[in-house]
């Protein structure tokens, strides 16, 4: 027999170290943040489209999240947890940002292609999320929120309409002017007199 | 167009063949032009939704920045104050020191880690 195997290091996982720190442990809080900082910001990028600001939101969403986090009844994952928040954080954002100026756009802002899918795949969702980004991007912020949360996030309409504080008609209204808005900008040469 | 297409075109963001009225699941069986604009949205729906399979890195300093806010906070733990704290003020006191202090901060906060656990 061979020397026997040296015991694997385990990780704690997100449940241990949301235990962990709940109990007030910042060096657990701070894993939970390296765990989860690329959906958040993915998240605030998404919904804000500049990434200076989705930086902004996702320090805030998980400060707010360290503060909040002897409320949190664990009746969800973390992870839907701190989308709620992000969503929040940016929302609330937008109020304030709002009678300032329009939305910004970082135009250089190039999305990076997940590496778990094929090359093939990678490089044909590139092109087509380019596109696809591009044409969010134009969207007013608030039209653009809900297509995002409904159609890339899968929130219901009554998630929607309670964290932005809109009704669930106000929420459909949105995606359909917000899809309409799309098709038009992917598919405005086809556009057909008949 | 027909008054048919015009109504398909209308109601086609938030439908789909299957959640067509019957009079209008007909005209769609034999027009290509509506079966091509109900097409556009289900494609654009599965381009919406495969966005999800894809992350964008955060960026580096993030986590850091983080630390430093949450070292300034206080334990809510003890303080059982959770959101009642003004979230604004002390998220852009964390920004603030995350920026000036840099890796001090970040060192601050490891040993407040050592001091408190
Ligand atoms: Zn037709």
């Amino acid at each position: 027999m061979g020397n026997p195997m040296p015991p694997e290091r385990v990780k704690p996982n997100d449940e241990e170290l949301l235990v962990l720190a709940m109990a007030g442990d910042r060096a657990a809080f701070s894993d939970l943040v390296r765990h989860h900082q690329d959906e958040v910001y993915t998240l605030a990028v998404r919904l804000v489209a500049d990434r200076e600001l989705a930086e902004d939101i996702s320090q805030e969403a998980f400060v707010r999240a360290w503060r909040a986090l002897p409320n949190f009844r664990r009746d969800a994952k973390f992870s839907t947890w701190m989308h709620r928040i992000t969503v929040n954080v940016a929302w609330t954002q937008r109020r304030k940002q709002r009678r300032h100026r329009a939305d910004p756009i970082d135009e250089s802002f190039t999305e990076p292609v997940a590496e778990s899918i094929s090359p093939e795949r990678a490089a044909e969702s590139a092109a087509i999320q380019g596109s696809l980004r591009d044409a969010l991007n134009n969207l007013p912020r608030p039209t653009r929120t809900v297509v995002v949360l409904k159609d890339v996030y899968g929130w219901t309409h009554g998630e929607i309409a309670e964290r932005l504080e809109i009704t669930i008609a106000a929420a459909k209204v949105r995606l359909h002017r917000g899809r309409k808005q799309l098709r038009n900008q992917l598919w405005a040469e086809m556009e057909e007199d008949v | 167009m027909k008054t048919s297409c015009r109504v398909v075109r209308s109601i086609a963001p938030s439908t789909d063949v299957a959640g067509l009225a019957k009079v209008l699941s007909n005209h769609v069986g034999s027009c290509l032009s509506c079966q091509a604009e109900l097409a556009r949205y289900g494609k654009l729906r599965r381009q919406l939704a495969s966005l999800a399979e894809v992350t964008v890195q955060a960026p580096e300093p993030l986590a850091a920045e983080v630390a430093a806010a949450v070292a300034s906070n206080g334990n809510p733990a003890e303080t059982e104050a959770g959101l009642a704290h003004p979230v604004r003020v002390a998220a852009a006191a964390g920004a603030v020191v995350a920026a000036a202090a840099g890796a001090a901060a970040v060192a601050a906060w490891r040993h407040s880690r050592i001091v408190t656990s």
